[in-house]
């Protein structure tokens, strides 16, 4: 792989990885790091990398695994620490969720907060990464049919709580 | 007709059905009111989910990475080695190296004889049946074993030695060609069995 076509693959993948961090870590800074730690470890295998065509797979695989690895280092220090993290995550609130406007997209974006971490990491992937099904697959590991019916469940819990909230209008 | 499932209709939604399939449910569509207002909630709800993601995406905007980026520019080439190596030299290499170990395999290989069936003697003898290989060994063990039955059987050594079968070759020795004929023709007619 030339280092022109390198770069381009970082650059493409950077924001994407970014935003699945975010959306899967809840918290802007924690993103940001884990971007950086993922790319450095990118950075670090490149040489044992060879098969251009899964290279997509290959980084979007590191990341899912740093990303859980984040996320229960995480959750051992809140249990450990309850209080400390209380002020912080009140010092680094969520941006999003102050900026989104509208009723609407507050209410979605806190349930999509709330999906099951299997269904978040394939709906994020969908929305946030644009990445076809068959691809989520291949970086999962998982069949078609289980990447599938993770999406639905997501989509399903998302109909419904617009739906008890009724901030849907429907034309019956 | 029956409804479609909810999630086909995602499916369809997100276009990833067969034709076969898309257009199956089209027809249906086009006769179910009920499937027809579910799928417009479906596509309300996608709509409104994808509004929400492209203002989330713009709300959050990528941190400053150039310094993170810039380490695999100063990567060097995983292959730096000039023309003649890559294209010449190394394919060299490989072939004679292959050659090398195909020769290798031939002279060094355990040789094995290819088991024929030409190379196996079965004896029938009522009693059993053996099938041996024939190897110089084994022939003089056949051969052996033959003697010694002929040895120990007196009737049979008698018949060989002394045994209608002489008789019958001097007369077949003595015999002019039209009474050969003459013999085979009674053979085939079963005359003589």
């Amino acid at each position: 792989m030339d280092s022109i076509r390198l770069n381009q693959l970082i650059e493409e993948n950077y924001q994407k990885i970014f935003l699945l961090a975010l959306k899967m870590l809840k918290n802007y800074e924690d993103a940001e790091d884990a971007t950086q730690d993922i790319f450095l470890k990118v950075y670090e295998n490149i040489k044992s990398f060879r098969k251009e065509a899964k290279f997509t797979t290959w980084i979007y695989r590191i990341a899912l695994n740093h990303i859980y690895y984040m996320n229960n280092k995480r959750n051992k220090e809140i249990s450990r620490f309850p209080e400390a993290h209380e002020m912080r995550t009140e010092m680094n609130a969520n941006p999003s969720s102050v900026l989104h406007e509208k009723e609407l997209f507050v209410s979605l974006e806190n349930v999509i907060n709330l999906l099951s971490p299997r269904q978040k990491e394939v709906f994020v992937m969908r929305y946030y990464n644009q990445l076809p099904f068959k691809k989520i697959a291949q970086i999962l590991g998982k069949s078609l049919g289980t990447v599938k019916s993770n999406y639905f469940f997501a989509m399903q819990k998302i109909k419904n709580d617009l739906q008890n909230q009724n901030l849907l209008e429907f034309q019956e | 007709m029956k409804c479609i499932d909810k999630n086909i209709l995602l499916d369809y939604l997100n276009d990833v059905l067969s034709s076969r399939k898309k257009k199956h449910i089209a027809s249906h569509l086009s006769e179910c009111g009920h499937c027809r207002r579910e799928l417009e909630k479906w596509k309300k709800i996608l709509d409104i989910t994808q509004e929400f993601v492209d203002q989330d995406v713009k709300l959050n905007p990528v941190p400053p990475h150039a310094h993170i980026t810039q380490r695999f520019s100063k990567l060097p080439q995983n292959d730096e080695s000039s023309f003649w190596v890559r294209y010449w030299v190394k394919p060299a290499i490989a072939t004679a190296s292959l050659i090398f170990i195909a020769l290798m395999v031939f002279f060094f290989a355990p040789k094995t004889v290819p088991e024929l069936t030409e190379n196996y003697y079965v004896i029938d003898n009522v009693t059993y049946t053996e099938t041996i290989s024939l190897e110089d060994r084994y022939l003089d063990n056949l051969e052996t074993l033959y003697l010694q039955e002929i040895y120990e059987n007196e009737e049979l050594t008698y018949d060989i030695l002394y045994g209608d079968w002489q008789n019958y070759e001097e007369v077949l020795n003595d015999l002019d060609h039209d009474e050969l004929e003459e013999l085979i023709n009674k053979m085939y007619d079963n005359e003589i069995t």
